[in-house]
This record gives structure tokens, sequence and C-alpha cells, in this order.
């Protein structure tokens, strides 16, 4: 089984503070892969050096076992795409055009959309059942309904590797789980940011722990969620039963000082 | 937008542009009929023959009024793509070349070159290369203070404009205060509020090209700016080099504000305005805004100009104070709109 984004010893700060130390990690091909960790941990960081938001040093950041920098960037976006929180923007589009904007790296920047890239949007508008939104102006939408396009313009996309940075924030529970299942159902390869742990648990078919920059934990979700851990960590108070259907559930029950 | 709507839509803009360009002919201190405006066009332009025809309506339509029609346009349109662009690149509708200080910061390095530049000034390059190299400075130093990342608030970097462009005014007005001749001093102050009236043939041709080619370059990376408008981060994850980009566009907004204030001095706000409007038109779709916003910002500047020499005919208002009379009170409105939405 190929890699498909893989880090090597990735080091990043910031004046002073270092916020990433030493950070390898690899993706498996069509393995959906968490990181976890508490807040200021360096996980959106990370992301953020995968999906080129911060340029990173030379060999430390390889996407198919080909370092990064050598990729332009519509070969990029063509490879790997991003679903994450996004900025309140002044600027209207229609939610058709914003997913449309999904097919950007297989066009010129003065070509226009063809039928096939209006078709592969419309396709992706209905897998997520807001085709009758197409019309309808982005910025009306619900925060939900927002992050919903978001992802059918990550799908017009059409990369084999799903970069999520914590999606399902403000999504309420039902599409917290739905999109999971759409992202699973897709066999992609998938790396994604998690906060809420039991998503990740029940998802990922390995988790990375970051803490304080560095990688603390790295496996299967039944085998690295333990106590100790939770209590390192994320200084918590937890249990971990196994489900009937043999995730790990993590039950909180208060916090540690 | 049906394909045969904007088609439409587009054609009825040109035929706006035609319909001005024949009122600017037309109108100004002393009032030449329609019909000759279009025999003198036709026999300069096309040869035709007219027995009718006066030398001195030649000379006001041929030599005069069409020209600065002409300037009006480049530099309206120029000025309104390089608005577009700038409110694309920063996230922020309210910037525009005259609000950020680059207009300002042209007007400065100018009114250095007046002060010492002696002979200089008289050479056709040396004022549109200082205007060039004035926009580009103060360009630089409102993203420093401002911030070039996407993360930085657009709120501070209109602050960080208007903080520029108060401050390189008054470089400016220091200047032009300086100058020890009455009568020039009289033609910077016309020139420093802003006036089309020194098109001739042989100066319009730089700012003209610089502000058609500045359009072009826009134009030819449209989706960019489509992208680029929802964030750094969401445009290179759609494959834009945002870093090349931003750059890019730097160099070509100095560029067309810089030939802009050489050749008319400061025009206020038609950048912020005109793309609203076409917004309003056709959507956040940069490669329909481009061309539009060149064309209605080209009409809109040479209708004013008309305004700007009819009002107190026979002398000349600055067209600049009539730029910003629209809009200031359109920043206002705006302004309004967003506290409420």
């Amino acid at each position: 089984m190929s890699t498909k984004v893989e880090t090597k010893k990735l080091s990043y700060s910031i004046e002073q503070s270092r916020i990433l130390r030493d950070v390898s990690i690899s993706v498996p091909e069509n393995k959906m892969i968490g990181i976890i960790g508490p807040n200021g941990s360096g996980k959106t960081t990370l992301l953020r050096h995968i999906y080129r938001a911060i340029p990173s040093e030379k060999k430390t950041v390889y996407i198919n076992n080909r370092e990064i920098e050598s990729y332009s960037y519509s070969e990029s976006a063509r490879e790997l795409t991003v679903v994450k929180q996004e900025n309140p923007s002044d600027f209207e589009f229609t939610v058709e055009g914003m997913v449309l904007l999904g097919r950007a790296p297989y066009r010129k920047s003065f070509e226009s959309f063809t039928k096939e890239d209006y078709e592969i949007a419309n396709k992706a508008l209905e897998s997520i059942g807001m085709l009758e939104y197409a019309k309808r102006s982005f910025n009306a939408l619900s925060g939900g309904e927002k992050q919903r396009v978001l992802i059918a313009r990550s799908l017009a996309q059409q990369a084999d590797i799903y970069i999520l940075d914590e999606p399902t924030n403000h999504l309420d529970v039902h599409f917290q789980w739905s999109l999971m299942s759409l992202i699973k159902n897709l066999g992609a390869t998938v790396l994604g940011v998690f906060h809420e742990m039991n998503l990740a648990a029940h998802y990922c078919d390995e988790l990375y722990v970051l803490s304080e920059g560095k990688v603390v934990a790295h496996g299967i979700p039944s085998e690295i969620l333990t106590s100790e851990l939770m209590a390192s960590v994320f200084k918590i108070n937890a249990e971990i039963i196994s489900l009937d259907d043999g995730h790990p559930y993590i039950i909180f029950h208060g916090e540690l000082c | 937008m049906k394909k045969a709507n904007s088609i439409l839509m587009y054609l009825f803009v040109l035929l706006l542009l035609v319909i001005s360009i024949f009122i600017a002919c037309a109108f100004g201190s002393s009032k030449v009929p329609l019909k000759t405006v279009i025999d003198v066009l036709g026999h300069s332009l096309f040869g035709w023959e007219s027995e009718t025809l006066v030398k001195s309506d030649i000379y006001i339509v041929w030599s005069l009024r069409f020209p600065r029609a002409l300037l009006a346009l480049a530099v309206g349109g120029g000025l309104a793509v390089a608005g577009a662009a700038m409110q694309s690149i920063t996230r922020n509708v309210m910037a525009d070349p005259y609000v950020l200080g680059i207009s300002s910061g042209a007007l400065a390095f100018v009114s250095i070159g007046y002060l010492i530049g002696g002979t200089l000034v008289s050479t056709g390059w040396f004022i549109p290369s200082l205007a060039f190299l004035g926009s580009l400075f103060s360009l630089f130093l409102v993203f420093a203070i401002g911030g070039f990342s996407n993360s930085s608030s657009p709120a501070k970097l209109v602050l960080s404009g208007m903080a520029v462009s108060i401050t390189l005014n008054a470089v400016a007005q220091y200047c032009i205060y300086n100058q020890e001749n009455g009568g020039g001093a009289s033609s910077i102050v016309n020139w420093m509020m802003g006036s089309i009236g020194g098109a001739r043939w042989d100066n319009i041709a730089l700012p003209a090209i610089g502000c058609l080619l500045g359009a072009v370059f826009f134009s030819f990376h449209a989706r960019s700016f489509d992208l680029i408008a929802l964030g750094d981060e969401t445009a290179i994850t759609l494959g834009t080099d945002t870093k090349r980009l931003k750059t890019l566009s730097m160099v070509v907004v100095a560029i067309i504000c810089g030939f802009s204030v050489a050749s008319c001095g400061i025009i206020g706000l038609v950048g912020f305005m005109i793309p609203h409007v076409v917004r309003i038109m056709v959507g956040t779709d940069h490669k329909k805004m481009f061309p539009l916003t060149f064309i209605i910002g080209g009409i809109f500047l040479i209708l004013m100009d008309v305004l700007a020499r009819t009002v107190l005919s026979p002398s000349e208002v600055p067209v600049g104070i009539f730029t910003s009379l629209c809009g200031g009170p359109y920043f206002i409105w705006l302004l309004r709109k967003k506290k409420k939405g």
C-alpha cells in the first residue's frame, strides 16, 4: 500500500515558541487518519503545512512520495482538497458558483467552466442533498448548510486526498455523523483534525496524538485511547469502554488539575 | 446569467459608452451640435468628406474633447479595475487606490519631483515614473503597516491606508505650497484635485496603454481573483499561487495608479464605487466583472468630466471633486448597510 501524505521531521517555530517538533506522520492510501490533541498542540499548524497555507522547509512534506514544493499550486490542488471552516466574506457567490470553484484547479484562470464542470458541480450538490439550493446566495445559508456546500466543493475537486480541519464544527450531531460517513464512503485517503474524540475513534483507522507539538502516541484507536493518555495529554478523568461494534468509546468524568 | 443576456448587457454598456463619448465631444464651454461632432469624428477617423466643417470645431472636437474622453475612459476604467482587484485581494469591499493611500503616494512623489526636478520635469517619462514609484512606495507602506496576509483585519488595512494617505498628502501639499511660480502652482492645484483637462493626443498614449494593459492583466487572471476573495488559504487549496498573484497585482495597481495620477491627479473613489455597482449586476465573477468594470468606470469618468466643465462654464471644476462627491456618500451608505447587516 502506498503512502499518500507524509511529513518527515517537520518542525516549525514562530519567534521563540516551537509549534511543531520533529513531527513525522504518514497516511496510507485509502485510510482515514485522525489527529487529536488539546488546544495549541499544533494540529492545525501541521495540516496548514500539508495544504500549503504555510510554506514548509524543503524535504519535510511529501505528497505521493514527492516533495510538496515540486508541485505547482494547481497540481497540488488536483491531488488534495481541504474541508475547513471558512471566514465569512463580503463577496456574493451563488451556491452553484461556490461549488464550481472546486473545478478551478482543472481550468486556466481565464478559461470558462465547461458543461462537464457544471455537471460535476451539480452532482456534488445532489450527493449532499442540496441541489435545489444551487441558485441561492451562499452567504444567506446557515452555518451547517455552508459547511455542506464546502464539502460539495471538495467533492467537485475530485482529489484523492481529503484534508479535514475540524470540518464538523458548527454542525449539529446528525450532520456531524452523516458528513463523516459520507467521507468514509468515498473510500478516499483522509487526514483530519478532530475535536470530537468519539467521532474520531469511530471513523479513523489510525490516530496520531499531538501534545506540545510532538507526536506522543500513534496507533489504532482501540489500542492507544487509554485512561492514562486522557489524563496525561488531555488532563481529563476518562473511562474507555469498548462498544459492541468494537469501537472504543470515551466517557468523560471530569477535569484533572 | 444566460449567455444571451450577458451579450445583450455588454452591447448595451458599449452603446452607453459610445453615447457618452458623443456627449463629451458635444458639451463644454462652447456647445458643438451633435451633427457636427459626428461629421468631425467621421472626417478625422474615417476620412469622410464634409464641406460644412469649420476649423475651430475640428480643433475643439478632435484635438481637445475626443482625446480627453479617451483619457477619461482609460483612467476611469483603469482605476475601477484596480479597485476591483484590490477589493478581492484584501477581501475588503471598502478598498480602493484612493482609500488605501496609493494615489497619495503618487501625488507626493510627483510633487517632490516638481519641487526639485527643474528641467527633468519637461521630459515625458520623469513624472510618470515618479508617480509609479510613489504608488509602489505607499502600497508597500500600507501593507507593511496593515499586514499582507489574509489574517490581518480589513479594517486595519483601511486605517493604515488613511494614515499613509494623510501623511503623504501633507508632503504633497507642502511641496506645492513651496512652489515659487504662482501661475504654476494654480495649475498644480488643479491637477492635484483631479483634472483630465491636460489630455492631448501627444500625452495620452502612456496612461491609456498602461490602464488598458492593467485591465487585460486582471482579466487574464480573473478566476484567481474569485478565489482569493475567499481568503488566501482557500485560494491556495484551489490552486492559486497567492504570493505571485499579490506581488504582480501590486505592480499592476501601481502602474495604473501611477500613470493615472501623473496625467490626471487624484481622482478618488472611482475604484471603490464602480466595482460595487458591477457586482450587483453580475455577482462575484471577475471574468465578467473586470471588462464591465473597465467600461462602466470609463463611462462614469467621461460623464463626470462633462459635468466638471459645464457646471461653472466657461471655467472648469476639477473632476476629482465630483467623483469624491459621489463616492463619499456611497461609502457612508455602505458602512451603514454593513453595520445593519
